[in-house]
């Protein structure tokens, strides 16, 4: 028994200090990315120029602060704060909204595979800004996905619950079918347009952060930030809930509540990312996939560090889909599709992976 | 009490009580074993009557508050993803944890029940590395740091060879005679009568038996129930009844004395 002391003695650091060291590591990382991605465009702006203009930034919101670190040319930090930044922000609410989600609805179906559309959020968000776009409809494009997205979510959900019970697989099916059949409105719609108009759904409908600017951010971050407490508060209640409805309930966990509140909160989450930026396929089912091999299981580590590692890895995918082609941009949707794929195969290939 | 599943009655007229001790529920494949610890641990609402856990209705408990009360060994778990053994048996503690952390308790009771059930030599392996045998433990270690006065078993040895089963149920011996209430569903009938200190024998939803295993696996009601000839006699070692099932019944039927 003295064998088993040492064993047990030896546990390794608290679910809470692995979290904090891991969210702490990968904040810095995050905004490092923020800085490095702020340097990427046509006018050459130093790394230096552009951490002493978000730092000046950052400074000089804190009443009775202010500061003057950066020296440069006025145009720079005009570029820097009303194109770049905001912009760059987007991609990492984006990317972090995305990656909270992809994670709990992985958790949520018990598969690995599921994305945080899998209620059809993104098919409907599709079909209102489609919609608008087509139609010219005087609602704003955003407006009309994010509608259009929880519509669809709330729908998938009701034809799934039959006298109260929800099954996850039900949920699944019926996610896919109304998914296919939002496709088809979407098709049709694009069929019967102009070729402007067609432009521009494809183009929204591949993802992309151009021209975001700070209403942006202030759009996006108010139902991200709330989603996202919510959902770290039922980390570990999605722990228990993997075990299976039944055992969740004998370990204390309300699996009907529970499944509600997860599901809206995932929805409302990636609504808002998809109702800004389009559809940006692939991060929020890789960025939680791959960091799962890292970080483990459990949602309490795994929720916050994907959402992070998604913001960092959007950011990045953006700053490559900035930078790759001369005079333009490709949409952010294609990079995070080429170049997530390869790494999450490696990960796939050289990590041992059990029954994932 | 009786439960209704899919409009046909499962259970019908189930009465027992357990106040400490180690009650055995037997009964052939499809008597209601498992749908009886589905009702008292509040997963099922009965259609009639009430399940009473530390005096209360268990339908009128929230589940956090039956779970402090009711621990629950599941025959078999489908983790679908990569937990570690230590990382599920601190799910157990779930009903006492505030949600941001805080549970003083924590390290000492998941600790102590994984040395009680000897999984503590594979606490960092995931439970997807190891037995089946092995992960049974796992999930007992799990309804220990639940810290519940009562347990309820399903098939506690259904994945178990004899040896192990053994060592199981002497291991629940061990909890009861500390205090603890247990009630298991069980399918060998031997045992079951070596093992509890009470006995109750379904057939068919209904309770035909309660009480002493000598007064329940009498051959009569074990012939009633599992429809064959058997004979019981005391076992020479252990001096608790000991069956035998002589053949099957003429209509074919023989007795299928697996887990369901």
């Amino acid at each position: 028994m003295a064998g088993h002391e040492t064993t047990v003695g030896y546990a390794k650091a608290s679910v809470r200090s692995r979290t904090f060291l891991w969210c702490a590591s990968l904040s810095v990382a995050l905004v490092a990315s923020v800085v490095t991605a702020s340097t990427v465009g046509a006018v050459d702006i130093s790394y230096a120029s552009v951490a002493s203009i978000v730092a000046d930034a950052v400074v000089n919101a804190v009443p009775y602060l202010s500061s003057d670190l950066y020296t440069g040319p006025e145009a720079h930090r005009t570029i820097i704060m009303n194109v770049r930044l905001p912009r760059v922000v987007v991609g990492a609410v984006v990317g972090f909204a995305l990656s909270a989600a992809g994670a709990v609805m992985q958790g949520f179906f018990r598969n690995p595979m599921a994305d945080p559309s899998i209620v059809g959020v993104s098919s409907g968000a599709a079909v209102g800004a489609v919609a608008v776009i087509v139609f010219a409809l005087p609602v704003g494009v955003g407006t009309a996905a994010f509608v259009g997205a929880l519509a669809t979510a709330a729908t998938v959900y009701s034809i799934a619950t039959k006298n109260g019970r929800t099954g996850v697989a039900t949920l699944l099916l019926a996610g896919v079918a109304v998914q296919t059949f939002l496709s088809a409105v979407v098709s049709y719609m694009m069929y019967i347009s102009d070729d402007q108009s067609l432009r521009s759904a494809v183009y929204w409908m591949m993802g992309n952060m151009l021209y975001k600017g700070w209403s942006d951010v202030v759009a996006l971050v108010p139902p991200v930030a709330v989603g996202f407490v919510v959902l770290v508060y039922y980390a570990r209640d999605l722990n228990v809930l993997l075990l299976g409805e039944e055992e969740a309930r004998t370990l204390g966990v309300e699996p009907r509540r529970t499944k509600l509140v997860l599901l809206a909160v995932s929805s409302l989450v990636t609504a808002a990312a998809v109702s800004v930026a389009g559809v940006i396929g692939f991060v929020g089912l890789v960025v939680p996939h791959a960091v799962r091999l890292v970080v483990g299981p459990d949602h309490r580590i795994l929720v916050p560090t994907s959402s992070l590692a998604g913001g960092i890895f959007l950011v990045s995918a953006d700053a490559i889909a900035r930078s790759t082609v001369t005079g333009g941009e490709l949409p952010v949707g294609i990079v995070t599709a080429l170049v997530g794929v390869p790494f999450f195969l490696y990960l796939l290939r050289d990590r041992k992976v059990h029954e994932l | 009490m009786g439960v209704k599943l899919a409009g046909e009655y499962v259970l019908e007229d189930v009465t027992a009580t357990a106040q400490d001790g180690f009650v055995g529920v037997v009964g052939p494949n499809g008597a209601g074993k498992t749908t009886l610890l589905r009702t008292i641990n509040g997963v099922l609402d009965p259609d009639e009557g009430t399940a009473y856990v530390g005096g209360d209705d268990v339908t009128s408990l929230s589940s956090r508050e039956t779970a402090r009360r009711v621990a629950t060994l599941p025959q078999e778990t489908d983790v679908s993803f990569d937990f570690t053994v230590e990382e599920v048996v601190r799910m157990g503690r779930h009903p006492h944890a505030s949600r941001f952390g805080g549970d003083a308790d924590e390290k000492r009771a998941v600790r102590e029940s994984m040395q009680r059930v000897d999984v503590a030599r594979f606490a960092d392996r995931s439970v997807h590395e190891i037995s089946g045998g092995e992960r049974q433990r796992v999930l007992l270690a799990r309804c220990l740091a639940q810290d519940a006065p009562l347990l309820l078993l399903d098939e506690p040895t259904a994945s178990l060879d004899v040896a192990r089963a053994v060592e199981t149920l002497s291991l629940v011996r061990s909890l009861v005679d500390e205090g603890r209430t247990v009630v298991a569903a069980i399918h060998d009938l031997d045992l079951a009568a070596r093992f509890c200190d009470e006995l109750v024998l379904l057939d068919d939803g209904e309770a035909v038996s309660s009480g002493s295993p000598e007064g329940v696996l009498t051959e009569t009601n074990v012939e009633a129930v599992f429809g064959a000839p058997v004979r019981v006699d005391e076992h020479p070692v252990t001096g608790a009844p000991q069956v035998t099932v002589l053949g099957t019944t003429a209509d074919g039927g023989s007795p299928n004395r697996d887990g369901d």
